[in-house]
């Protein structure tokens, strides 16, 4: 007597469907932990990135700013967008992860616009600067030839004057 | 001839002097006065005065007790400045930050405010915090938790001290240095490093 071992057509498809479950289950469990990981990962490199992206907005505000632009519009903004910031890794940290990478996109989008304009007004401030030296030195070699013909003019006037006077003192003398 | 010869002089002696003069002016003009560069660091009551910090001015603190400061700075740097408060619960004998040394207090902040200030800018900002997590063991007092402008936080409290005396907040400026592009406890002005911060003591001898 022999037993069969072959499984019939019924038990064929019971272990077919199971083992789909059971590979259904695996993945996802696989599937949410590497989401898991890969968020993480991935709120943590922003966390970085918005640091760096504040540190970058300061420098090309420093620029502006060191070069005579008035950039207290954009110093408002820069504090708007680190409290933003804050706001944000607090939410993180509290677990609303969406609201909180929410507040730091919009930071990272006000950076964004202060860095565009810290660009246009340091350009502005240069160009300006340029115009004020140049005329500056234009101004001051225009006084230069001004006050020295006026100088001289006053000078020829005054030798002019004392000659005729020494002139008529000369026939008032002979005259006499 | 000879009248002629001295007409040119006189002209090129008047040319010299007015342009001395007139460059001395010019370029005093175009260069820039140098000045004085240094913060300012303050931290008030809740009055905007140096008098009571402290709830009905007792020093000594119970848990949830608020105490409402103004932590102000004045920058007198130049330029724009970015900034970071760092707050940090110390006891008598951790160490504190050195003024003749420029040195931060080894300690990790539990909090820290960030902020850029425009050249000649006053910034106040409001300070409300009070103890939320005290606990006492032995003879000593240990703070675990403070609330700080709404925010309860845990994180680098850990401080303990004997008999709850002599706790104290101490308040860091830590100033960005695009050069090392990080913020540094220090900044440069005439050639010489400087620092800034304050201290408020205070005890928690009733844990209850």
């Amino acid at each position: 007597m022999s037993i069969d071992s072959r499984p019939t057509v019924k038990n064929r498809w019971q272990r077919l469907l199971l083992a789909l479950a059971a590979l259904t289950i695996a993945l996802s469990v696989v599937n949410s932990s590497t989401h898991a990981l890969t968020f993480s990962k991935w709120t943590t490199k922003q966390l970085g990135q918005e640091d760096a992206r504040a540190s970058d907005t300061f420098k090309l505000l420093l620029v502006a700013d060191q070069n005579g632009a008035n950039v207290t519009t954009q110093v408002d903004q820069f504090n708007t967008a680190l409290q933003l910031i804050s706001d944000g890794n607090r939410l993180i940290k509290s677990g609303q992860d969406q609201e909180g990478q929410l507040e730091l996109g919009e930071a990272d989008h006000i950076f964004g616009t202060i860095s565009h304009d810290a660009v246009n007004l340091r350009n502005e401030a240069v160009a300006r600067n340029q115009q004020r030296i140049l005329l500056t030195y234009v101004s001051a070699v225009a006084v230069i030839v001004a006050a020295t013909i006026l100088a001289y003019l006053t000078l020829r006037l005054y030798n002019r004057y004392t000659r005729r006077r020494i002139l008529d003192l000369q026939f008032e003398v002979k005259g006499r | 001839m000879k009248l002629l010869k001295r007409e040119g002089q006189m002209l090129m002696s008047l040319f010299i002097v007015i342009t001395l003069i007139t460059l001395s002016f010019t370029l005093a003009s175009l260069s820039q006065r140098p000045s004085d560069h240094f913060f300012a660091l303050f931290t008030l009551d809740k009055n905007g005065k140096t008098l009571n910090y402290y709830p009905n001015n007792d020093t000594d603190l119970r848990r949830g007790e608020e105490l409402n400061w103004y932590v102000g700075i004045y920058n007198h740097m130049g330029s724009i400045q970015y900034i970071a408060l760092r707050f940090k619960l110390l006891n008598e004998t951790l160490k504190s930050p050195d003024i003749t040394t420029n040195t931060p207090s080894p300690q990790s902040p539990f909090i820290e405010i960030r902020h850029v200030l425009l050249n000649n800018e006053t910034w106040i900002t409001p300070v409300d915090w009070s103890i939320a997590n005290a606990s006492s063991a032995h003879e000593d007092v240990r703070i675990t938790g403070v609330v700080f402008n709404s925010l309860y936080v845990t994180e680098n409290l850990d401080v303990s001290a004997k008999r709850g005396y002599n706790f104290r907040m101490v308040i860091e400026l830590w100033v960005y240095t695009p050069d090392d592009g990080q913020f540094l406890f220090t900044w440069m002005s005439s050639n010489q490093t400087n620092s800034v911060w304050n201290e408020l003591w205070f005890n928690m001898t009733k844990t209850s």
